[in-house]
Parts: C-alpha cells; sequence; structure tokens
C-alpha cells in the first residue's frame, strides 16, 4: 500500500465510517485469543492509547478498508486529553453506528487490563512508549509502537526483552518497511545492484519551529490532565508549546528529528545493508542544540557512523528526508515521494528467484493482524526497530558530546565512556518505572 | 603530561587564571546565574555549563562535580536550578552526591530530582542512602524510590552475568 494512503484526514475518517460499521461485523467482545488459533470469526479488539495525528489515523485504519475486513475492531480509546478522547470517540463511534461503541479511558492501565483488548497501538508522545507498551506485553496484549520505539536505549532493551519473555507480537510504526518503494530500494542495494556500498547518506527534516529565548507558563486547559501527560518525565510548568506535536523538540519528552525522522529512515538504510539487529560501531557527531528557549532538540544535526566493515551512515538533516546509498557502480536514492538512481537502468532490474527477496508486507497494519493470528515475526518487529531507533539513540548520544564514541552494538554499551553509558537511560518521576508500569 | 595539556577551559580549574582577569570584574559567572534559574527564563548560562560537563574529561570531573554540588547546596538555588545540577550531576556524579543529595530525596518538590542524578551512580553510599530513606517516603517519592532501586538491582545482574560470562 502506498504510505500516503495511511494518512487520514478527520474529514475523511468520517466519510469512511459506514464502510468500517459494516465491516465490524460482530458487536460481542470475546477477545482473540480465547477463540482459539482456528476460531472462524478472529476478530482483533484493538485499543488505542493517544489519540493524536497518528493514533487517529492508525485506528481510522482499523476502522476501515482493508484491516476491518479482515476482522480488527476499535474497541477501546485513551487520552489524558478528555477532549481528545472524547471526540475520537465520537467518531469512531459515528463509523460504528448501531454495531457497537468505543469505550473510552483516562488512565492507560484500564485499556491495558481490559479483558477484551487484544491488542493496543501505543502512539503517545515518546516519553510514554515504553511504559504503556510494556503495561501492555506484560497483560498479554500485542502492540503496535509508534516509532520512535522508545525514549532512551535502555527503554527500547526492556520493551524487546519483555514482549520476548510474554511471547507478543509487536510491531514499531515504522511503516516504511511496507512500502514498496522502500523495499525495492532496499532489495536492489541487499542483491548488490550498486556494487559494494561504501556510504549510506540518510536525510532528515529541519528541527524546531521557532520558539523565543524565554516562555511563560500558560495556564492548564480544562480537561487536559498536564501531570499525567508528563509522567514519567520531569516536572516542568504547563506552557502550550510543550505538548502537542511540539513535544518532540524537547529533549525530555523525545529527541527531536535525529529520532522521528531518522527511526524512518535510519531503518531503511539498516534494512537495505542487512544490519538488522546490530549496527554502527564508532559515531562523530556534531550539533548545534539552542542555547535556551523552550526547545532544546538540536537545529543542526550532522552525524557520522561506521559499520565494523567500514560502511559509513551519514545523518543530516540538511536536504529534506530521504536516503541516498553510495555503492562501486553508482547511487541511489529514495524517499516516500521518489526512487532515483545514477543509473535509471539500474531501477528496472528484476529480482530473480535465487536472489534476496525482502519481507513483503503491503501494509503495516494488516501485517500486524497478520502476525497476531499467525504468531509470526511483523516485518518491523520490537527488535529491529530498537535496533534502528538505537541508532538515533547513540548518534543523539555522540552529538550532545561532541567526541568520538565507539559502540558495541550487541552489547548495547559504549567503550569506555561513563557519561554516554548513562546517558542511554533515565530515571522517571515517580509512580513510574520500568519496573512497574 | 605537560601543563599545557592538563589545561581545561573549565573555570573549575581556572578560577586563579580568571580572577586575575579585568574581565572577570563585570563578566557574569555562570556558577552564580545558574542558581537564579527560573523555569521559563533564559537558559544560556546553564548552557554553558552543560557544555562543560558534557565535554568534560575524566579529570576535570572531580572539580566539576564539586561545584556543581556547591552551586546545588547553596540557599539561593532555585528550583529549577536544582533541577538543572541534578540533570548534570547524573552525568557525572560519584558518591560524593549520596551524602550532598540525601535532604532533597527527602522533600516532595525535589525527591524526583535527587533521584535523577543518584540512580545511575553506582556504589554502596548510593545504595545504603537509597535504601534508608525509603521508610520515610511515600505516596509517588517513595514509588518513584522502589523504581529506581530496582533499576539498580536490575544493572548490578546485568553487571554480574557481564563478567560471569567473560571469566
Amino acid at each position: 500500500m502506498n504510505s500516503s494512503k495511511t494518512h487520514f484526514s478527520r474529514r475523511k475518517f468520517i466519510r469512511l465510517g459506514g464502510t468500517a460499521g459494516a465491516l465490524a461485523a460482530f458487536p460481542s467482545i470475546i477477545p482473540a485469543k480465547v477463540l482459539g488459533k482456528n476460531a472462524p470469526s478472529k476478530r482483533i479488539h484493538f485499543g488505542l492509547v493517544g489519540c493524536g495525528i497518528m493514533g487517529r489515523a492508525n485506528f481510522a485504519n482499523i476502522a476501515s478498508g482493508a484491516p476491518a475486513s479482515q476482522g480488527a475492531f476499535p474497541l477501546a480509546v485513551c487520552d489524558v486529553d478528555q477532549h481528545r478522547c472524547a471526540s475520537t470517540a465520537r467518531d469512531i463511534n459515528k463509523a460504528l453506528g448501531a454495531r457497537g461503541s468505543c469505550l473510552q479511558f483516562h488512565d492507560f492501565r484500564e485499556l491495558t487490563r481490559h479483558p477484551g483488548v487484544d491488542a493496543v497501538i501505543i502512539a503517545t508522545p515518546d516519553h510514554w512508549h515504553a511504559l504503556a507498551a510494556l503495561d501492555a506485553v506484560r497483560h498479554g496484549k500485542d502492540v503496535y509502537v509508534e516509532k520512535p520505539l522508545t525514549l532512551t536505549i535502555e527503554e527500547g532493551r526492556e520493551l524487546v526483552a519483555a514482549a520476548r519473555k510474554h511471547g507478543r507480537i509487536g510491531q514499531t510504526g515504522t511503516h516504511q518497511r511496507s512500502s514498496r518503494r522502500f523495499r525495492q530500494a532496499c532489495e536492489l542495494v541487499r542483491n548488490g545492484r550498486l556494487g559494494k556500498i561504501h556510504h549510506v547518506e540518510v536525510f532528515i527534516p529541519g528541527n524546531n519551529r521557532h520558539c523565543a529565548a524565554t516562555w511563560q507558563a500558560d495556564p492548564i486547559p480544562a480537561g487536559f490532565d498536564y501531570d499525567f501527560w508528563l509522567g514519567p518525565a520531569p516536572w516542568a510548568p504547563y506552557t502550550r508549546q510543550r505538548t502537542h506535536y511540539q513535544f518532540r523538540f524537547i529533549l525530555d519528552y523525545a529527541n527531536g528529528q535525529t529520532t522521528n525522522f531518522g527511526a524512518h529512515d535510519v531503518d531503511i538504510c539498516q534494512w537495505a545493508l542487512g544490519r538488522d539487529g546490530t549496527g554502527p560501531v564508532h559515531y562523530e557527531g556534531y550539533g548545534e542544540f539552542p542555547s535556551s528557549g523552550l526547545f532544546t532538540a538540536p537545529t543542526l544535526v550532522d552525524v557520522t557512523a561506521r559499520y565494523e566493515d567500514g560502511v559509513c551512515m551519514t545523518l543530516r538533516n540538511r536536504g529534506g528526508s530521504g536516503v541516498r546509498f553510495h555503492g562501486e557502480k553508482g547511487w541511489l536514492f529514495v524517499s516516500r515521494e521518489s526512487l532515483r538512481a545514477s543509473d535509471p537502468s539500474i531501477l528496472k532490474q528484476q529480482i530473480g528467484p535465487g536472489e534476496i527477496h525482502l519481507y513483503e508486507s503491503r501494509n503495516h497494519l494488516v501485517n500486524f493482524l497478520e502476525c497476531i493470528r499467525s504468531r509470526q515475526a511483523p516485518v518491523a518487529d520490537l527488535a529491529i526497530g530498537h535496533s534502528s531507533n538505537t541508532i538515533c539513540n547513540v548518534a543523539m548520544i555522540a552529538m550532545q558530546l561532541r567526541r568520538p564514541l565507539r559502540w558495541d552494538p550487541i552489547a548495547q554499551e559504549f567503550d569506555g565512556d561513563l557519561v554516554a553509558n548513562r546517558m542511554k537511560a533515565r530515571a522517571m518521576r515517580g509512580p513510574w518505572s520500568l519496573a512497574h508500569s | 603530561m605537560s601543563a599545557t595539556e592538563n589545561y581545561s577551559t573549565d573555570p573549575t580549574d581556572t578560577e586563579e587564571e580568571a580572577s586575575d582577569a579585568n574581565f572577570a570584574e563585570w563578566a557574569p559567572s555562570p556558577w552564580e546565574e545558574v542558581k537564579k534559574m527560573q523555569y521559563g527564563g533564559d537558559r544560556t548560562f546553564a548552557h554553558v555549563v552543560e557544555n562543560w560537563v558534557l565535554t568534560s574529561k575524566l579529570s576535570e570531573r572531580p572539580g566539576l562535580e564539586k561545584k556543581l554540588l556547591v552551586t546545588l547546596a547553596s540557599p539561593k538555588a532555585s528550583l529549577a536550578a536544582k533541577d538543572f545540577l541534578c540533570r548534570m550531576l547524573a552525568l557525572i556524579g560519584s558518591e560524593f552526591c549520596a551524602k550532598a543529595l540525601a535532604p532533597l530525596l527527602l522533600e516532595k518538590e525535589t525527591s524526583h530530582l535527587a533521584r535523577m542524578a543518584l540512580e545511575g551512580i553506582p556504589g554502596k553510599e548510593v545504595d545504603d542512602m537509597l535504601a534508608n530513606a525509603l521508610p520515610k517516603l511515600d505516596g509517588n517519592e517513595k514509588k518513584g524510590l522502589l523504581g529506581t532501586l530496582a533499576v539498580r538491582a536490575s544493572c548490578k545482574r546485568k553487571t554480574a552475568s557481564q563478567k560471569g560470562g567473560t571469566k
């Protein structure tokens, strides 16, 4: 499926309501696991934590089109912003009509513990991804976690281990892995159409909307549980620009575009090079961090990382987003908008039966649904998402420390750098903890 | 190592030289300015100190840690200053932090800030201080501390298993 089709406006979503309602076949709430692997209905009941842009888009996909025809049902939504939660539930209920109604929760723990929920979509701000996903997998739910998978390296490690321990299916929201264009590009690279790859350029968009050097606290909007929104992050006064969408430019909650878009495009680099589960071992970074103001993510990102075999990856926020592979025989550029190569004939080449064919997923959510049923690993399994996101996180640390870092991607440790190793994790504000969410 | 190689831009190491320079008479000290930090206020001086911490050499860190702790102990240090200083101590702090941060750990307003600094600092002194604080806390502060103790225990297990694996 073309990735652009995954983006639904609210208006378009409501228009699709009739289809979704017709496709939501059974009103009863019986978790799929109760019915067993081969049960004929096999309806998967979904919960959504975080009713922002991505959460609503994902839930709109569940309530309509191909995923719903395979028996997905939007059972519950959750948000600490009462207005967002209610409006999302209202839109879902319109789509469902008389066939059911969507439950609403304020506290994600009620949703993750609900016996009728089979799978949870986590689309909160980044600082909540790990806690919400961990709680879900510990309570027997499969999870679809928006990218970047987690805020810190340790959180990612913990989540991957917990999903494995509890036997849960986990899809990372890096949906470029379900795009035909990106798969084609990666297969061409992987099968040597560019010869030996020596350099990969990863481009990410610019960071930080404008903000002044100082800011003022604003009144907390009615219906918005700000303390819950902060959750594990350090306390700070509410100000409008801190929360919805722009949280990603504040390092207490996210890591800017380095992990936001980096999680997508670094992931493509990893896929094409066949490096899932591992990554570069040497990093050098230069970042320009705002010296004052609310936003703290770097306005300039420039990181060079080297894999053990010498392949170089650069990550820069210049020139839009996309990935350019440089090999002995030429270059290939892929982005959501285009696929180009130094020699256009490269793009017409077929991948033969004896060559490497990458995991084919045509729709990220459908792939997740299929894997919930088959209990096979999805195209962007949590471990894959973690290894790609870790590269972005290590890149962030390299920019902050401004010194060369040696990284062991298997042990997930920096070699001989105390400060860098401490930056892999963050203490959480009580009552939150990775040990008990 | 020569004297030149030992030179550091950290004012902790160059205090005497700085006091001789003319500019020191009018230039504000980042350490003094940090004490006055407010949420939403200009954080340029904090940014300067943060860069010293992040780019510090191993040999510079004890001096920087001392300076951070002295600034933190100042009665003039605001809540935002304590927040910032604890974040810096989380990066380079040692067991010396245990005693200095004990009072902050017991205060509702600063308990998380103290844990933020202490959670990643290994050592028995920190372990003991955290354990002693546990019965004195309640509510979210106690739950937060329990989380910190769990994280530290997990780190110790990982370290032990890694050592076991390399033998």
